[in-house]
């Protein structure tokens, strides 16, 4: 409301108007100075006062809750059959499993990290290949050593030098062939070791490019490793050999007999 | 509005709703009825109504369903003959509350429906105006004339407390 001038002709609307709430702070406050100023009208004032209706705050209404509707609950997520959830936490495990062993794997992403782990596995390798060879040389020598003069004992004959001395060539064959190896793996490890970082960084990057095929930084190749495979395929023989010989003795059976009676001991066949 | 917004109109304005048809009517179950009836066109019209034009939707469906009782009723009592009627009429008890009651009553229905949204529910001009089709200058004078008749009966002689 415009803020105006009082005087007896308006102050009756301005009552009017401040008992229904349309005057503005200011409005009120010229209002109540007036009516202090001229107390005249201010019993017109309390009279239009009397007119505003009471609060009724206790009349509520008794069907409200007939009034209230459903409400739409929000659910995330549709329940499912208890399977699908299974089949869902196995993915997610499968997921979960996949993740951790490509990023425990995957070498690639720093190309300088990719080509200091060959160079730790090349040293690796060779260091297992040294330890391979002196625990085959500690066996072998011995064995010359020994066996012969047990063997004439034993047998009570005089063994055929020559095919022994076969045997321990083409023992010493493949030991030199693993030594071989060994040197090319040092002679591997020395030109990375060459290799400054910058070019490393190169080198990676392209191997990176070529993946699928096989590693170029082995120092071996596959066909290469026959002898060596020839030398566990005799391990695994043996081992069969024993355990057959084990089993053997495992289903002989003992009958002991005492005060009439006969003990079984062991498997009966 | 969603369903959420409707029931939140009903528990913040049914209260309201139902005093105001009541004390328009005189009649609690009619009032009741036309509460009910309110919300059941604003639920089916909940998709159209904003939720803060609920209350303004509620009370104008229910002030027109006054009106139409009022008309059925033939009742119409103007407010010259309200202030020719108060003189004589004697109220039985000396009691400022029911004494308004009284003369609200006497009112015409619209001016006692403007009284009832001025104070009950604190509407401004403009928004009494809005729910009863009326301009805001109607309201302002509709509402001043009704003040008069309602402060007249209280201080004549007959009603002085």
């Amino acid at each position: 409301m415009i803020n105006m001038t009082l005087n007896k002709e308006n102050i009756e609307e301005q009552i009017l108007l401040f008992i229904d709430g349309e005057l503005n702070e200011v409005a009120e406050q010229q209002l109540m100075t007036y009516i202090e100023a001229h107390p005249e009208h201010k019993a017109l004032l309390e009279a239009y006062m009397m007119t505003q209706l009471a609060d009724e705050e206790h009349i509520v209404f008794p069907d409200k809750e007939l009034l209230l509707r459903k409400e739409e609950h929000i659910v995330p997520f549709k329940k499912k059959p208890v399977f699908a959830r299974i089949a869902a936490a196995a993915v997610l495990a499968l997921i979960a499993v996949s993740t951790v062993y490509i990023l425990k794997n995957d070498d690639t992403d720093n190309p300088l990290t990719a080509i200091n782990n060959k160079k730790s596995r090349v040293e690796k390798y060779v260091t297992a290949q040294q330890k391979d060879t002196s625990k085959v040389l500690a066996k072998i020598e011995p064995k010359q050593n020994k066996q012969t003069p047990t063997i004439q004992r034993q047998q009570g004959f005089k063994k055929d030098i020559s095919s022994k001395e076969e045997v321990v060539a083409r023992q010493k064959n493949d030991i030199d062939f693993i030594a071989t190896q060994q040197q090319l793996a040092m002679q591997n490890v020395s030109y990375i070791n060459a290799i400054p970082q910058e070019q490393l960084q190169v080198i990676a990057l392209a191997e990176k490019e070529e993946r699928g095929g096989l590693p170029q930084w082995l120092p071996i190749k596959e066909e290469n490793l026959q002898g060596l495979n020839e030398l566990v395929a005799k391990v695994q023989d043996l081992r069969e050999t024993i355990q057959e010989k084990k089993a053997q003795l495992k289903s002989q059976a003992i009958v002991l007999t005492v005060a009439g009676k006969e003990f079984t001991i062991g498997n009966k066949q | 509005m969603n369903t959420t917004e409707y029931n939140q109109c009903v528990r913040e304005l049914s209260d309201s709703l139902y005093r105001f048809a009541w004390k328009s009517v005189g009649d609690g179950e009619m009032a009741k009825d036309m509460v009910q009836q309110a919300f059941v066109t604003l639920w089916e019209s909940k998709d159209t109504v904003p939720f803060e034009k609920g209350k303004s939707y509620l009370f104008t469906i229910t002030y027109r369903r006054c009106m139409d009782v009022h008309r059925q009723r033939g009742r119409t009592v103007s407010a010259e003959n309200l202030h020719e009627n108060y003189s004589y009429e004697q109220p039985k008890i000396h009691d400022l509350k029911k004494t308004l009651q009284t003369a609200l009553n006497l009112l015409d229905e619209q001016s006692k429906n403007l009284v009832l949204l001025k104070d009950y529910e604190g509407y401004s001009y403009d928004e009494i105006a809005k729910v009863t089709d009326l301009n805001t200058t109607q309201v302002k004078v509709y509402l001043h004339r009704a003040r008069k008749v309602l402060k007249n009966y209280l201080v004549s002689k007959e009603h002085v407390i």
